[in-house]
């Protein structure tokens, strides 16, 4: 789980500060920053993981504010079964991640596991920590995904990288397949691999709970689902859905199903994917679901942490679903002088809530969410 | 400094209400010990205000009362609605309700509460200040028709589409949530006054109890009762 992300230097972010909790709720107007924080998250996994998915070009993520400043990040995390926290700061110089790290640095507990940093010199970097390795790899690119023989290393890569999972299902999810390559693990962050994860899932006869909540889940929107399988479990082409009908089943192609149960489906494909992912993040995932089915949505996401399938991170425009949520797992998102801050909910809304004076979704209707004046992001 | 809070309609009005109290209050340029909140609540219609013995009024009430030095809260909403808790429509007779409601969570006790109803609605008063607004440009750049000018006769009964009416003289049309508070901050306010629409009269010596209520620190909450106190 991500404890604390701290970012600086990205679009509209210059130095953003977030305590996450299991589930954590990310509210604020359109053009504040929330997916900008998001696309933080994403971009240092894609960094981290060499990953060659699309991504908007580096002069783009740069800050208008501070075009000659490094961007940063910074993590402290933990992993179930790793009595202490990581922490991993990652310093990329402006020319882009393409080139050394001004600075990196891995640490769990108090324990620095590597750290590299540039010599000022031409592109050169040099380790002021070296990793406990007979042979150590130059410095120089990012180290994180270079040392496979430390144990706490491949897990903090592990976590960083294939552990996240950045989620935005648009219409048409999951009607067009795309196998991916074997090195990739984890659902898309577009669904587009769904077969695959369906697959895993199917095949896990060690966990037949999962099948059966996610059929479960599906069937509270509509009932009359009693099965969602896979065309052929050997080479599969499509998703086939039983619906229940005066004793027989009428089997339909999954892209034939509404848009709103595939982005349901989608949703809890994430949540429920083999391996769990250690963070997923959702952006808006309320978008073409029926107002009745939130609260559905709501309840998988806040069971989540507590069944072993990891943490939570949603950002919402929607009051029905933010009502599901605790208001200390709501962070506020504002723009201030066209720069991002984020943090918790201002301490009279929270009262308010508390004493049951406002309903947290009225924090985007009645009261819109404001910062907490003390403890802002920065 | 004690603290006015504003309680609206909608997302036009949140934009539009502290733009006209603020001009209110800049007319007298008196300030002291008086901060204008800066956060309204946007409180839906009446209807939701009344419904359930005023539940939703006192809810909203209660949250005002966490935000720190409150000492007033002015709730400005449309007076168009038909049928209120399944009576027709009287405003005097609703905002007395709503001031004694309010007395239920210390309005007129621990801090003053006062209760607006715009007869029509909000652009009614836009309406009245027509001729002022007439070939003026909206910051985006669209124009208002030239020949604009408040139509004769009571404005609180008519037009009774004053939103459509607006639109009709607007270029673009007129939507509240893009063109209310921009018309607010253009409209002269005397042109207001001199077609004597009770209701925004109201709202002025509504506005000048409340300030004074809370500046002197003896809260009211307005319209009164029978025997109520004053404002």
């Amino acid at each position: 789980m991500i404890h604390q992300f701290r970012v600086q230097n990205f679009k509209s972010i210059i130095d953003v500060r977030v305590e996450m909790t299991p589930i954590t709720v990310l509210v604020g107007r359109s053009g504040t920053g929330k997916t900008s924080f998001v696309q933080a998250i994403r971009f240092l996994r894609d960094v981290l993981g060499s990953n060659p998915q699309p991504q908007p070009t580096w002069p783009n993520l740069r800050p208008a504010f501070a075009l000659d400043s490094a961007t940063s990040f910074f993590v402290e995390f933990s992993v179930t079964g790793v009595p202490d926290r990581f922490k991993y700061d990652l310093v990329i110089n402006k020319r882009g991640p393409g080139h050394a790290p001004e600075s990196e640095r891995l640490s769990v507990a108090e324990r620095c596991l590597f750290h590299q940093e540039s010599t000022g010199k031409g592109g050169q970097n040099r380790w002021t920590v070296e990793p406990e390795l007979l042979q150590v790899p130059n410095p120089g690119p990012i180290a994180l995904g270079r040392i496979p023989s430390i144990p706490e290393i491949v897990i903090a890569f592990t976590a960083l990288t294939s552990g996240i999972g950045c989620y935005t299902f648009f219409d048409r999810v999951l009607c067009q397949p795309r196998r991916e390559s074997p090195q990739r693990r984890g659902l898309a962050d577009d669904g587009s691999n769904y077969l695959d994860v369906i697959g895993e899932i199917t095949m896990n006869l060690q966990d037949l709970i999962s099948r059966k909540s996610i059929v479960a889940a599906l069937q509270r929107v509509n009932p009359s689902i009693s099965s969602v399988e896979l065309n052929d479990l050997q080479n599969p082409a499509s998703v086939v859905v039983g619906h229940r009908l005066n004793g027989k089943t009428l089997a339909l192609d999954l892209s034939q199903e509404s848009d709103g149960l595939r982005r349901f489906y989608a949703n809890l494909l994430a949540l429920y994917q083999m391996p769990p992912k250690q963070t997923s993040i959702f952006e808006h995932p309320e978008d073409g679901i029926h107002p009745g089915a939130l609260s559905m949505l709501a309840e998988e996401f806040q069971a989540a942490p507590n069944q072993g399938r990891g943490q939570v991170i949603l950002t919402t425009h929607s009051p029905q679903l933010l009502d599901h949520f605790d208001v200390d797992q709501i962070r506020v998102v504002e723009l201030d002088d066209l720069k991002t801050r984020i943090g918790p909910i201002s301490a009279e809304q929270k009262e308010a809530i508390r004493d049951g004076l406002l309903e947290p979704g009225e924090l985007l209707t009645v009261d819109p969410a404001r910062i907490q004046a003390e403890a802002t992001g920065a | 400094m004690k603290r006015l809070v504003l309680f609206v309609e909608g997302e036009g009005e949140a934009d539009a209400v502290p733009a006209l109290v603020r001009r209110l209050l800049s007319e007298k340029g008196d300030w002291s010990g008086l901060l204008l909140d800066d956060h309204p609540f946007r409180v839906g219609s009446v209807e939701k205000l009344v419904k359930n013995d005023h539940r939703e009024w006192n809810r909203f009430l209660g949250a005002s009362l966490k935000r720190s030095e409150l000492g007033g809260v002015l709730l400005i909403l449309d007076g168009d609605a038909e049928r209120v808790g399944g009576k027709p429509f009287c405003a005097a007779q609703v905002a007395r309700s709503l001031a004694d409601a309010a007395a239920q969570v210390g309005a007129g006790h621990t801090f003053s509460v006062a209760v607006v109803f715009a007869r029509q609605e909000f652009e009614s008063w836009l309406i009245a200040g027509m001729t002022s607004l007439s070939g003026r440009s909206l910051p985006d750049g669209r124009r208002i028709n030239a020949l604009a000018k408040a139509p004769d006769g009571d404005l609180e009964r008519s037009p009774r589409d004053a939103k459509g009416w607006i639109g009709s003289l607007v270029e673009g049309g007129y939507k509240p949530t893009r063109d209310q508070a921009a018309l607010t901050r253009l409209v002269d306010l005397d042109a207001i006054r001199a077609r004597g629409l009770r209701s925004f009269r109201r709202l002025e010596s509504a506005l000048s109890a409340l300030v004074e209520a809370i500046r002197s620190n003896r809260p009211i909450a307005s319209p009164p009762g029978p025997a109520g106190s004053g404002g």
